[in-house]
């Protein structure tokens, strides 16, 4: 879109504004509703209370039944109970529906209400029990209702007034009668007192009536024992078994009486009733009014805050739309305004300088982003300003470069003849290290021949030498033998010249042959004794020589592993000749390819020169300073020849490299007017510098 | 040479140590080679005990042992020589020890001297004197007395000073 800036802020203003009223809307909206749920929240605790108050109202009810339970006769209490409990149970749903609410604001109170419902319950159970048990009502029923215990009271007043009758016929048993009397008195005052216990309901007095029937009990025990006594008439006696009997019997039944009677259990219900309970229903009824109050306090409260809160924030939310209308179109109209303005003063910067006029700079008036932006134009323009500078003074640096690599260039095919030569020669020399290191493998091989010969003649000697032992061993045990022989034959010539010296005259004869056999055997004894002498030294020079042939082997062929490991070292030499041989290839290989890069160097000086040329021509369409015109403030250096120096490639890898053809030593032919690089139309500079190499070129 | 004859004398010659004796050849059976010894207990330390010849048992005395010598080991050249002894009347055949039996030998009986009555190394009614071969002196052996004699045949002296 081609909008202008001001109208892009304005837009931007309207769309801002017209957004804050759809959220004041909006605002306006949610406050409504939020005081819709203040309303549901008010129900909620209308709720509350009609709950409190149906709890109340339950609670008087079960109070009511309570009492009936306490005064109702036995058969109605058991309904009275039924009803009892089935109102307790309504009442605790309800209470549990209070209690689910979760009312934040009564739980205090509720908790209160429900500790008083606890206390009650518990005494409420106590009533039950008691007014269930209904003691006194039984011991009325004992003593009253035609019960064992007034049959036997009338039977023993009838009996006692015919054993007064029966002793009325005797005239010294008035004693005796007035014990019967005294006995009829007491038994009609314990009925008395046992009827005056059971109305009663203060448990002292009960206590002070059952001492007096006790008292009654002692002085009735003496009256009979006094009669036991004063009886005669066996009618008389019949008379008083009878009243013993009849009395055990109101004893039992009286006793029963008496005990239920100070039971009184009613009395405890009643007051249990009267007292404690009621207080616990008081405190219930408190409690639930009290919740019920809170929450019609809080309901009001609740109302007004919410409705007067939403007209507060209606009316605080129109006010800010509205000053918030006028403001944003306020500013929205100056920024655009001042952002234009700043604007069109960087423009008119960049403008100058896209046509090439580095001369200008803009005014920067104040330090916000605008200002960092004008500034940072200046800077631009600065920069550009050196850079267009050094680059024109590069270029310069750079024709001046590419004239001395040239040089240099030919400096370096040179060094690389040189090297050529250099290869040749060690080359040489290595083809003749090699054949004298080929002459030594070989001798070194035939030393090994030799001495591998002379080793296994050695062995063969030992051999030849120990078997000459073995020999000369087997002629000393013959000797040996012989030796043996020449004693015997000693013995025998002893012998017989005993025998013939024994014979006298007769044995002369004889005695001379033995004599002379015996001289013999003695002859044959010392020459076997020097052929043994001889054959010992024999075999001791034997082995000296075999062992010195057994010594000379191991010599040997240490002598031919030497020749070997010779032999080995000649062939690394060898080998390392060879790498030698194929490093030097490599060496040549590398030298002519050095002569062909100072080719490659000396072609792209010349293309450098070229573009140091175009860059200079390029570098002057920017206007630097105000006080020169358009002109180029660079001068081109002279052109930088393009002839390289040849390097002959060899032909054999490790052949002598020929002398590279001379290098350009002469004056560098400079391209002048026929240099193709000065095409751009750019100014050349043909002064004296380069008037000689364009002779040159004419002589061509 | 008839009167050369009788007074020739044949003697067989033997070795004990470096000494060369001499026994009347009268007196010798044979020579024998060093055979198996049997030592009968209880024999005086000069006998070696017995050797079996051709069947009879014959006493041997180490002649080193009777002369006072030394004991040595016995070599190929030990040799027993067989004698034939008149003791008490009865001829006794006794065999003696040598280290070596060298010949039988002539001497004439002019030859034989007395032997000195001084400084002899073994008693002189022993020895019937000394004869002499070439530069070698041989002691000639009266052997019945040898034998007869049950004691050591050294010189009185020698005995008293070796004592």
């Amino acid at each position: 879109m081609n909008l202008s800036i001001r109208a892009k802020i304005l837009g931007l203003s309207i769309f801002l504004l017209a957004s804050l009223a759809v959220m004041a809307g909006m605002g306006i909206f949610e406050l409504r509703s939020a005081n819709e749920r203040t309303e549901q929240l008010t129900m909620m605790t209308d709720a509350t209370g009609r709950l409190a108050a149906q709890v109340r109202g339950q609670q008087a009810k079960l109070t009511r039944i309570e009492r009936d339970l306490v005064l109702l006769k036995d058969k109605d209490k058991a309904k009275a109970a039924a009803e009892f409990d089935s109102v307790m149970r309504t009442r605790d749903e309800l209470r549990q529906q209070l209690r689910d609410l979760r009312n934040p604001a009564i739980a205090t109170k509720l908790e209160e209400m429900e500790t008083a419902i606890k206390e009650y319950d518990e005494l409420a159970k106590q009533v039950r029990t008691l007014a269930l048990k209904a003691s006194n009502e039984r011991a009325t029923a004992i003593l009253t209702s035609g019960g064992a215990g007034d049959k036997a009271t009338e039977d023993m007043f009838t009996t006692l007034h015919a054993l007064d009758a029966e002793l009325a016929r005797r005239a010294d048993a008035s004693g005796l009668r007035i014990e019967v009397w005294q006995a009829l008195a007491q038994i009609a005052q314990t009925a008395d007192d046992e009827k005056e216990m059971i109305l009663d309901d203060d448990p002292e007095a009960m206590q002070v009536e059952a001492r007096h029937i006790e008292e009654r009990k002692e002085v009735l025990r003496k009256n009979f024992a006094a009669l036991d006594r004063g009886v005669t008439t066996s009618e008389e006696k019949r008379l008083l078994a009878t009243v013993h009997t009849l009395y055990a019997a109101f004893e039992t039944s009286h006793g029963k009486a008496r005990e239920l009677a100070l039971e009184n259990a009613d009395v405890a219900a009643v007051r249990l009733v009267t007292g404690k309970s009621i207080e616990a229903v008081l405190k219930v009824g408190k409690a639930s009014d009290e919740i019920v109050d809170i929450e019609n306090a809080e309901a009001k409260a609740g109302q007004l805050a919410g409705a007067s809160a939403y007209a507060t924030a209606r009316v605080l939310m129109v006010i800010a739309f509205v000053l918030a209308l006028a403001l944003g179109i306020g500013v929205s109209i100056v920024v655009s305004r001042y952002i234009a303005g700043a604007m069109a003063n960087a423009s008119s910067l960049v403008r100058a300088v896209a046509s090439g006029d580095l001369t200008h700079t803009a005014t920067v008036t104040n330090q916000d982003e605008i200002g960092r932006m004008l500034h940072t134009l200046n800077d631009m323009v600065e920069n550009l300003r050196r850079v267009a500078r050094d680059v024109a003074a590069s270029a310069t640096s750079v024709a001046t470069g590419s004239e001395q690599m040239s040089a240099t260039a030919g400096q370096v095919a040179e060094g690389a003849g040189q090297q050529g030569a250099a290869t040749e020669e060690t080359t040489a020399a290595m083809e003749e290290m090699a054949a004298s290191v080929q002459q030594n493998a070989d001798n070194a091989q035939q030393t090994d021949r030799l001495a591998s010969k002379a080793s296994s003649d050695a062995q063969e000697s030992g051999q030849a030498v120990a078997e000459t032992v073995s020999a000369m061993k087997n002629i000393a045990e013959k000797i040996g033998i012989i030796e043996e022989i020449a004693r015997k034959t000693d013995l025998l010539a002893l012998n017989a010249a005993v025998e013939a010296a024994r014979a006298g005259e007769h044995g002369k004869g004889f005695a001379v042959v033995a004599s002379e056999v015996r001289k013999l055997a003695e002859r044959s004894a010392t020459a076997a004794a020097e052929i043994s002498a001889q054959s010992r030294q024999g075999v001791m020079l034997a082995e000296s020589a075999g062992t010195m042939l057994s010594r000379l082997v191991p010599d040997i062929r240490k002598t031919a592993e030497l020749v070997q490991e010779v032999s080995a070292a000649s062939r690394e030499q060898s080998t390392g000749i060879e790498q030698t041989n194929k490093a030097l290839q490599d060496l040549d290989r590398v030298t002519q390819q050095n002569a062909s890069a100072a080719e490659q160097m000396a072609a792209t000086a010349a293309e450098l020169s070229n573009q140091a040329q175009q860059l200079q021509t390029a570098v002057a369409f920017f206007q630097l300073e105000t006080t020169r015109g358009a002109t180029p403030a660079v001068r081109l250096p002279r052109a930088v020849s393009t002839r390289i120096p040849r390097i002959a490639t060899p032909t054999k890898p490790v052949k002598p490299m020929r002398r590279p053809a001379k290098l350009a030593s002469g004056p560098t032919p400079t391209m002048g007017r026929n240099g193709h690089a000065a095409a751009r139309g750019i100014e050349l500079d043909l002064g004296s510098p380069s008037s000689d190499d364009d002779e040159m070129f004419e002589r061509h | 040479m008839t009167t050369m004859t009788t007074t020739l004398t044949s003697y067989i010659t033997f070795k004990l140590g470096d000494e060369l004796f001499a026994i009347d050849v009268a007196r010798v059976r044979e020579v024998l080679d060093l055979t198996e010894i049997t030592r009968v207990p209880t024999s005086p330390p000069y006998m070696r005990g017995v050797v079996n010849v051709r069947g009879s048992a014959i006493p041997v005395v180490d002649l080193r042992y009777k002369f006072g010598l030394p004991p040595t080991p016995d070599t190929v050249n030990t040799r027993i020589v067989v004698l034939e002894l008149e003791l008490d009347g009865e001829v006794a055949v006794v065999g003696g020890l040598a280290d070596s039996v060298h010949e039988v030998l002539e001497l004439e009986r002019s030859q034989i001297r007395e032997p000195p009555r001084i400084a002899m190394r073994w008693r002189a009614d022993m020895i019937e004197g000394l004869g002499k071969k070439g530069e070698q002196f041989i002691i000639v052996l009266d052997i019945a007395r040898v034998f007869a004699t049950d004691g050591s045949l050294l010189a009185e002296p020698a005995e008293a000073a070796a004592s």
